[in-house]
């Protein structure tokens, strides 16, 4: 599991562990507008998944399908306080970041 | 907290304070009826209703610590209602806190306008402990080493009722037309059960190496997830990612033994509900689209009620043009349209979500026909039954939920010029005719064809629990009432007296009419017309005091509460049962009733009512049981206060009232049993335990014998020792126009009151004796005092006698009393004022009447005289 961070986004790959969370959560403390990036992520533990509700990032990148690309974005956007744009990457979009 | 006006200027607020006092109290009565029997859902329905309407109405003003709380209270029995919350003492001792708590509320506002000191710190309070109880009633099970599983509950087959009349909470969660998904597949399904989870994790799971969203990921057939966030997360510096404050819901249709098997090792707690696909059906949104609704509804039944499929159609989608999506009324027609499109369907599924709809409330399926899921009782519907839509496509089309960029804002006065038909004017055109069902395609590519539905309707079940006229005349029935202020009816009730009094006067002016003036027509006028008009007031007496009647149920019901409370916290299993609620007495008799009545409640629970343990060993019920009884006797009320207690034990009470020197010994020894056990009547018997909180003053049970002589009525006892104890408050129906009788001492005007005479007696002044300084008179066997009011008033008595003198035997309490007078004279109607100025203090008088012909007539006050 790793996450990149590049300028203002936060890119989760594989499986992002409980160990991930505070680190995630100072690195968007820091930023104006983080944006993270989901689409090659395959599961984050609960943890982050709280560091993403507090934090309230501008932008989430869902993956295509899978239990986080159907279920988090129902979840995230249902929420008032949610990240302002939530985005479902598809299928043949190119996986790395700009 | 900013000020508010108080209730006396803002005509809202007052509106507001004496409809919800009523709805508190009417729901606290609820709840003290529900705790005997906890499966009246009905009950908990009307009390969610009335808590629900509460809140609403605080939502006018910003109190935010009111609104919270009674929030709190109708999540509360919202819970209740859905079944997630068992009735049971703690839950009504809950729903009962938050009740008092808005009543005292309510009071503060009326008398200052705003809410009292500390308010939004108690609310808090009080709402976190009934929402922590919502959440985890009981003891909440930290780390569970049978797993979350063990926690689950499961709901029973009785409790699926509750479900289809009211949709769980946290169903709302889902957005509606993923609830509309779930819906559509598990009736594709043959009508499959849905599971309602609810995961709340510990907050230390993650320690526990738990990871609450991997089990959940896991979870066959998940349908939908949501996440409850606590209300504040606190600073994001703050923050502390690693401790677990989520809950989460979801909708799965998988089997609940295969779900609970997942979570068998999770810790935190686990409810699932099983849900009917019906029961899926949860109306979202807020109020509006009011200027359509009548039309839209009436077009849906119709078109039900043919079996019209393309009629419905265009309700539809007129709908979906009209109404915003976040419409209470727009969600509903999305749900007719889901319904109508699902095979297993039966019509009167759609016939209650138009009902809901009209009504603005949640559908209530159960008992409808088929409403079961398949693996509950076999439907009765025919498998091949189904929605008027029901072979149209799921996936897109006329019963898609479309997409949010469709919405349109509702526009009332929206023409569609592409409709067939339209007419210039009114949204639904007369429809000449239903095309051909089946060889009609639709524009939008769905397909709406008309199955062989018209043939299988006349068999499909029109179950329900009642038709929607039925239903409409229930909901514009008004109330046959007013609300009268009290003030206006007390002003009434003097305007009343005082035309009586003027009435009075006319007789007079007959008298002089024809004796002064010598004019014996207009006389005979006078009199004629004084007739008329006293029939009249008469009348209008009797309907002014029919206002001021009121069953002493409204008192009555008021000891449920003290007694259920007091039963508690004393440990002593007690039933009330009240008999005779219906039975009317003035209002202010019953006002003066209640202080009285308490200190008798109350001494049966705490004296008259023995503790459990007792009871068991005398072979008696361990439930006791208090009556209030109200009853007629003739021209009196009759209050009984009865208990099947321990009963007045007469020697107890004689050596506790010679302890207390109240007697001595020789005195007590010449005592019946009666006589001993009305010694608890005499001041200083009770000691300072009877000093309670029931109105702070007065002490014991000479108190509660004063307060009832003070209302023209008496006491009586009756006891037998191990069985219990009967005590009688006889009190006259009327208080407020009283009758008087008029008596001459001296040239002296003075009033006794009719109810207190017994009788009238002119006897020999011989027959009166002096006992011990004391006169006295034997009538009838009986050994009167003998009160010459001369004396007693201060005025000299006149000098010779004729021998005879008139004696006026009153009874007051138990006592009588024989007055001496100068002369008898008539009965008279007199509202009695009471005294101002030097005449105040004098004890021998209740107050004064003004005459028809201008004289004051002073009224005797006999408690004044016995002392």
């Amino acid at each position: 599991m790793s996450i990149v961070f590049r300028e203002q986004r936060a890119r989760l790959e594989g499986h992002c562990g409980v160990e991930e969370a505070e680190s995630l959560h100072a690195w968007m403390l820091e930023q104006t507008a983080p944006e993270v990036d989901l689409s090659a992520c395959e599961h984050l533990h609960t943890a982050v998944l709280q560091v993403l509700l507090v934090a309230r990032p501008s932008l989430v990148v869902l993956p295509p399908g899978g239990f986080l690309g159907q279920h988090l974005g129902q979840l995230l956007a249902a929420r008032a306080r949610g990240p302002a744009r939530v985005v479902q990457a598809a299928d043949d979009q190119e996986r790395e970041p700009r | 907290m900013s000020t508010r006006s108080s209730s006396a200027t803002d005509p809202l607020m007052e509106q507001f304070l004496l409809e919800s006092r009523e709805q508190l109290q009417r729901a606290s009565q609820g709840l003290l009826e529900l705790e005997d029997q906890p499966d009246d859902l009905d009950r908990v329905d009307g009390i969610f209703r009335e808590v629900h309407t509460v809140k609403g109405s605080t939502g006018l003003f910003e109190m935010p610590a009111l609104t919270r709380l009674v929030h709190a209270g109708e999540q509360l029995l919202q819970a209740m209602k859905s079944g997630e919350l068992s009735i049971d003492g703690e839950t009504i001792d809950l729903a009962l806190a938050m009740v008092d708590r808005v009543l005292e509320w309510l009071d503060a506002l009326e008398v200052s306008g705003d809410l009292p000191r500390g308010a939004t710190e108690q609310g808090a309070e009080l709402a976190e402990r009934i929402e922590r109880h919502i959440r985890e009633p009981g003891d909440a099970v930290a780390a569970n080493p049978e797993g979350a599983a063990g926690n689950a509950t499961a709901e029973e087959a009785d409790g699926a009722d509750d479900l289809l009349r009211q949709p769980p909470q946290a169903l709302k969660a889902f957005a509606p037309a993923t609830l509309r998904q779930l819906f559509r597949q598990a009736m594709d399904g043959g009508r499959r059960e849905a599971l309602l989870l609810g995961y709340h994790p510990d907050r230390e799971a993650f320690f526990e190496g738990e990871d609450p969203l991997a089990l959940l990921a896991e979870v066959p057939e998940l349908h939908a997830l949501m996440v409850e966030e606590p209300d504040d997360w606190g600073e994001t510096e703050t923050f502390d990612p690693y401790c677990c404050r989520l809950a989460f819901h979801a909708l799965s249709l998988a089997e609940p033994e295969t779900l609970e098997a997942g979570f068998a090792r999770a810790g935190g707690q686990l409810t699932t509900s099983r849900l009917a696909p019906a029961a899926l059906v949860c109306l979202q949104g807020e109020s509006g689209g009011t200027a359509v609704a009548g039309d839209l509804l009436d077009e849906a039944r119709a078109a039900l009620e043919q079996g019209d499929s393309d009629r419905l159609e265009r309700v539809i989608t007129t709908g979906r043009e009209l109404l915003g999506e976040e419409l209470f009324l727009r969600d509903g027609l999305e749900w007719l349209a889901v319904i109508e499109s699902a095979p297993g369907v039966a019509t009167c599924w759609s016939e209650e979500i138009l009902a809901a709809l009209r009504e603005e409330r949640q559908p209530d399926f159960a008992g409808l026909a088929g409403i079961g899921s398949a693996g509950a009782a076999a439907p009765e519907t025919p498998a091949e039954g189904g929605g008027l839509f029901a072979e149209a496509d799921a996936g897109g089309g006329l019963f898609a939920d479309p997409q949010p960029s469709q919405r349109v804002e509702a526009r009332p006065d929206h023409t569609d010029p592409e409709e067939p038909g339209d007419a210039a004017g009114g949204l639904f055109p007369d429809a000449p005719g239903v095309p051909e069902a089946s060889s009609r395609e639709s524009e939008n590519g769905a397909g709406s064809r008309l199955q062989g539905r018209d043939a299988d309707r006349g068999e499909v079940v029109r179950a329900g629990r009642g038709n929607d006229s039925a239903r409409n005349r229930a909901a514009t029935r008004r109330q046959s009432h007013a609300q009268v202020r009290l003030d206006q009816l007390d002003r009434l009730g003097e305007l009343v007296g005082e035309l009586v009094v003027a009435r009075n006067g006319l007789p007079h002016l007959a008298r002089q009419a024809e004796k002064e003036h010598e004019n014996r027509d207009l006389a005979r006028e006078i009199k004629s017309q004084g007739a008329l008009i006293e029939r009249v007031t008469r009348e209008l007496q009797r309907a002014v005091s029919d206002v001021q009647m009121q069953p002493v149920s409204t008192t009555f019901q008021r000891y449920r509460r003290m007694v259920r409370d007091l039963a508690r916290k004393l440990e002593k299993d007690v039933e009330l049962v009240l008999e005779g609620e219906d039975t009317e007495a003035d209002r202010d008799v019953i006002e003066a009733l209640v202080d009285p009545l308490t200190h008798l409640v109350r001494n049966s629970l705490d004296h008259g009512i023995e503790s459990a343990a007792e009871r068991r060993a005398a072979d008696k019920p361990e439930r006791a049981r208090l009556l209030l009884r109200a009853r007629y006797t003739g021209d009196w009320l009759n209050i009984d206060v009865e208990d099947d207690g321990r009963g007045l034990d007469a020697e107890v009470i004689g050596r506790k009232a010679v302890d207390r020197g109240i007697i001595d010994e020789a005195e007590m020894a010449e005592l019946d049993e009666e006589e001993r056990r009305r010694l608890i009547f005499a001041p200083g018997f009770s000691t300072s335990d009877a000093v309670s909180d029931v109105s702070g003053r007065g002490v014991g049970m000479d108190a509660v014998q004063n307060a009832v002589r003070d209302l023209g009525g008496r006491l009586e006892l009756a006891s037998t020792p191990g069985e219990g104890t009967r005590t009688t408050l006889v009190l006259p129906l009327s208080m407020a126009v009283n009758k008087v009788m008029e008596v001459d001492i001296h040239g002296h005007p003075v009033g006794i009151p009719v109810s207190s005479v017994v009788e009238i007696s002119r006897v020999s002044t011989e027959r009166i004796e002096a006992v011990r300084d004391q006169r006295v008179v034997v009538l009838r066997e009986q050994v009167i005092p003998v009160l010459d009011l001369h004396a007693a008033l201060g005025i000299p008595a006149p000098e010779e006698g004729d021998g005879l003198s008139n004696l006026v035997v009153v009874r007051h309490g138990e006592q009588l009393l024989a007055l001496e007078v100068d002369r008898v004279l008539e009965d008279r109607d007199v509202v009695v004022k009471p005294l101002e100025g030097i005449l105040a203090g004098n004890p021998a008088f209740s107050g004064s009447a003004l005459l028809g012909d201008g004289r004051i007539l002073l009224i005797l006050d006999l408690r004044g005289l016995v002392r």
